[in-house]
């Protein structure tokens, strides 16, 4: 008996103790930490708490002594003797920093995330599987390897550094995330850094509209697709109006018989271009500033994250002196200043990808046409192992187009700038050096992907801009939809040449800018395709064009602007149309018509303007609803379609008998609206301060993995989608920087959230408060550990031994 | 009570050292050696108790020195009305843990000997 009492007690005691060690299913692919390991006070999420201050570090893999001061920002400024013991020294302390971010990156960019969190990322993994993120991140390692051994041995030396630091780790030091979910931190590697860039590089150039052009052409006809979807009309180009074209363009021969299209295509086809992403940047000469001394600015609008995208560092040796931030993930500085130059970037939206539609011989998918040959293909086993689930194993066929990524309901393959291999270390290897202009132009030789505008200043006083990436040459008009892949005819067989890509240098109007709008105006002599900005691009040129003594007060103003040029055009129309039926549309109709179009978070009228024109242009786009198949025109198209042609057939609800009218659509729309914001908030008052834009829409920057207690919300903020402060829901300005080229040089700058990965930390979200009040720090550039030692807080000097 | 505070100093010095089932070990090594098997719920009582405190004065030690904004996003995460809660849950989880762990070392003992 007992025995008998005393192994029940030892079976229950051993299911309590795994159970405390294991996740608990909770239903919904949900679960519980391990309820023991977790909540152990000496090892699990107690431990998580401020990092202790580190008074000796010693890595053996440093050749020197490396010295580390923080500011009061928690900003990290590292001064090593030579440049490999920076990236030792760097790869170390963003480990230290962001250890899970870079992890969660890496997962996401190759596929594992299921490993992690189960099968609620399966679709997600597929698909970077699918689009062979991980073939891409393997070719640019090799090709580093080969061109540029250099820049490897930085890379390498930079894995080092943060292997370091995951080998120093037990259980009580690891991220929360990985006690929350229960998983290992791994090893880092040089093609984990690259999947971080190909992970980028899916974020920014990884859209395409063919399908649904294709979809449009069946649907209606070619004319109506290019009318509804102009290539033609830019705005204000990055590349001033009327800038020669000093060199003769590569031709290219159209076979226009291989681009027939008719069929729909009604498949789960990539993500849509979403608009989130996009950026400013701006450069001033000499002339336009009160110092005399070029300006520089820019901002990335990315979809916001805590932790932060952006780490912010200096890298100091003998050879390197650069500040600025990176991804974690990246060595050396992404977006930044040194000594001498300054550089910002904007993503190009130039269309880099097409899809292929593939011919296979038979079912097994081993060879597939192409002319008049059958081309063997490959593959490639993926295995997606799930978290308490079966491996899901399928192969991706790889061609020499690249995957196909799609197999259904025609197999698809994926021509895409981001696979072929290419050299974007070097390029920031050689920016972070650079001593002038000519050094920046030598940097871009070596940067293919994603295209990016890369802005420039130097203390020399020279300013340029250079639209720059490997842009495949295409006749006119191609590459809008889905190509033929068996026939050699419509093959990319050529690049535009460095020298002819748009640049431009130290112009007479004496600045330079993008924000993601054209390049170029229409007499570039390459056809190029992409949804390009028409609005933030014109208020900055604006308002740069008529500053002068420029200060930082003025570039923080800009970066702030909130006026909606979009607003301004199409407003005063549809105003006419409405008649407010109520208390609160005619107050709604008193406030837009008093709005001056400036998006600030305390006024109402964009919280109102903002629902109307939501629903105003699925209503005016009714023929496109179906997502799943079509995109809607751009809202400058449909701008200008209400404007001057406002009895188009467009108006028209194709799916009612009767003729629709814009006056129908706007009124009706305008008094939903409006039904929306009263049911939402209450009556309309001016003390009703949730109709205020700022808490209407407001901002939430989210944790990575959604965790809503890891997040900051509500935020209020104002902006919009093609404001020059893009700040949106879930998106924004991820860095605002303003670098002066001043002797010595003085920067300013703020991300939203913190140096410091960990949500344990005051570091995590402390900038977060000056980034929606619109304000700048001011960056402190040291020129030696022993500079301005009244804005240090501690110092860390990191052995050898 | 000399007992239980002689758990807590093992259990702490155990953990000092090992995962957090080490104090599942030393409670049933404590239930074996030290706690008279008389009344099973007082030899439950003695080892919830006694790791309890353990965990609460070690989670709220942390607390008040470096845990405080960890603690606040943890009782959010699962939906505790306020941080200080978590202290208690903790305490609740390593007291279950190390009183079954007791009352197995105390029954061992008396199949053995008594």
């Amino acid at each position: 008996m007992k025995w008998l009492k005393f192994t029940c007690s030892l079976v229950v005691l051993i299911f309590v103790v795994i159970t405390g060690n294991s996740r608990l299913p909770i239903g919904n692919n949900k679960a519980l930490p391990p309820l023991g390991k977790f909540c152990d006070p000496f090892h699990g999420f107690w431990a998580n708490g401020e990092s202790k201050t580190q008074t000796t570090l010693s890595l053996p893999a440093l050749k020197d002594e490396v010295t580390v001061v923080w500011d009061e920002r928690e900003i990290p400024h590292i001064f090593a003797k030579n440049e490999r013991d920076v990236s030792i020294a760097q790869g170390y302390l963003t480990a230290k920093y962001r250890l899970w971010q870079m992890d969660f990156l890496a997962r996401v960019a190759s596929g594992r995330l299921c490993e992690v969190v189960g099968n609620r990322a399966k679709k997600l993994d597929e698909e970077n599987r699918r689009i062979g993120l991980t073939f891409a991140a393997e070719r640019t390692v090799a090709a580093l390897e080969e061109k540029a051994p250099q820049v490897k041995k930085l890379l390498d030396a930079y894995c080092e550094g943060v292997n370091a630091y995951i080998n120093s780790l037990s259980y009580e030091d690891y991220p929360v995330e990985c006690k929350v979910l229960d998983y290992k931190p791994e090893l880092w590697s040089p093609l984990k850094t690259f999947l971080v860039q190909k992970y980028m590089a899916k974020s920014l150039s990884y859209r395409s509209e063919d399908r649904e052009m294709n979809n449009i052409i069946a649907a209606y006809d070619r004319k109506t697709m290019e009318n509804l979807f102009p290539l033609k009309n830019s705005t204000s180009p990055i590349i001033p109006s009327g800038t020669e074209w000093a060199f003769t363009p590569h031709g290219i021969k159209d076979d226009k018989n291989a681009r027939n299209t008719n069929k729909i295509y009604d498949i789960p086809f990539p993500n849509r271009p979403d608009m989130i992403k996009g950026s400013n940047n701006w450069a001033v000469s000499g002339k336009k500033t009160l110092s005399g001394r070029p300006m520089l600015s820019n901002d990335p609008h990315l979809k916001l994250f805590m932790p932060a995208i952006w780490l912010e560092m200096q890298l100091s040796s003998p050879e390197v002196n650069v500040y600025g931030v990176t991804i974690p993930g990246l060595p050396g500085i992404v977006i930044g200043f040194n000594e001498n130059v300054a550089w910002g970037m904007t993503n190009s939206v130039w269309d880099v990808i097409d899809w292929y539609k593939i011919k296979y011989k038979s079912d097994k998918k081993d060879f597939y046409r192409f002319d008049d040959k059958w081309l063997p293909t490959t593959k490639r086993r993926e295995v997606i192992k799930i978290r308490g689930e079966e491996d899901y194993v399928f192969d991706v066929v790889y061609t020499h187009h690249g995957p196909v990524s799609f197999d259904e309901p025609v197999p698809i393959a994926l021509r895409w700038t981001a696979h072929d291999p290419s050299l974007e270390f070097k390029a920031f290897y050689i920016l972070n050096r650079a001593k002038n202009y000519d050094d920046y132009r030598k940097a871009l030789t070596y940067y293919d992907s994603p295209a990016q505008n890369i802005v420039f200043a130097d203390v020399n006083g020279d300013i340029a801009i250079t639209p720059n990436g490997k842009f495949p040459i295409k006749p006119d008009g191609f590459g809008r939809m889905l190509e033929d892949g068996t026939t050699s005819s419509t093959e990319w067989k050529a690049y535009v040449p460095y020298e002819h890509r748009p640049h431009i240098k130290n112009p007479e109007s004496g600045f330079v800018s993008s924000a993601n709008q054209h390049p170029t105006d229409d007499t570039y002599p390459y056809y190029y395709n992409g949804r390009f900005e028409y609005y933030r691009n014109v208020r900055i040129n604006e308002r740069l064009a008529k500053m002068q003594n420029i200060t930082i007060k003025e570039f923080n103003s800009l970066l702030n602007d909130n006026y909606n040029v979009h607003a301004s055009t199409v407003l005063p129309t549809l105003l006419k149309m409405v008649k407010g039926d109520d208390a609160d549309s005619k107050s709604a109709i008193e406030i837009l018509q008093k709005w001056d179009y400036n998006n600030d978070p305390d006024k109402i009228a964009p919280s109102i303007f903002y629902e109307w024109w939501r629903s105003l242009v699925p209503a005016i786009w009714d023929e496109f609803r179906d997502g799943k198949k079509y995109t809607k025109p751009g809202w400058h198209r449909t701008v200008e379609i209400i404007v001057q042609d406002p009895r188009s057939k467009w108006f028209d609800n194709v799916t009612t008998e009767k003729q629709e009218t814009l006056e129908e659509l706007a009124q009706n729309t305008f008094s939903g609206a409006v039904k929306k914001l009263s049911n939402a908030h209450g009556t309309l008052t001016s003390e009703n301060t949730k109709w205020r834009w700022g808490n209407h829409r407001g901002c939430d920057v989210n944790h990575l993995m959604r965790i809503g207690a890891f997040s900051r919300k509500d935020l209020f903020v104002g902006g919009g989608r093609h404001i020059v402060n893009a700040t949106r829901k879930n998106a924004g300005p991820s860095w605002r920087m303003v670098v002066e080229l001043s002797s010595p040089i003085k920067a300013w700058g703020v991300y939203p959230g913190g140096q410091s990965g960990n949500p344990g930390s005051k570091h995590y979200d402390d900038f977060i408060g000056k980034w929606e009040q619109g304000e700048l720090y001011e960056l402190l550039f040291l020129a030696s550990p022993q500079d301005r030692q009244e804005k240090c807080v501690r110092k860390l000097v990191i052995g050898a031994e | 009570m000399g007992n239980m505070i002689g758990l807590f100093v093992v259990c702490g010095v155990a953990q000092m050292f090992f995962p957090w089932w080490s104090m599942a070990v030393a409670a049933f090594i404590f239930g074996f050696v030290m706690v008279e098997g008389k009344n099973d719920f007082v030899v439950f009582a003695k080892g919830f108790c006694g790791v309890a405190l353990l965990w609460i004065c070690v989670a709220a030690l942390q607390f008040f020195t470096t845990s405080q904004i960890i603690a606040t996003r943890i009782s959010d995460l699962f939906s505790l009305p306020h941080p200080a809660l978590c202290i208690a849950v903790c305490g609740v989880v390593g007291g279950v843990v190390a009183g079954i762990a007791t009352f197995s070392g105390c029954q061992l003992r008396q199949a053995m000997f008594d």
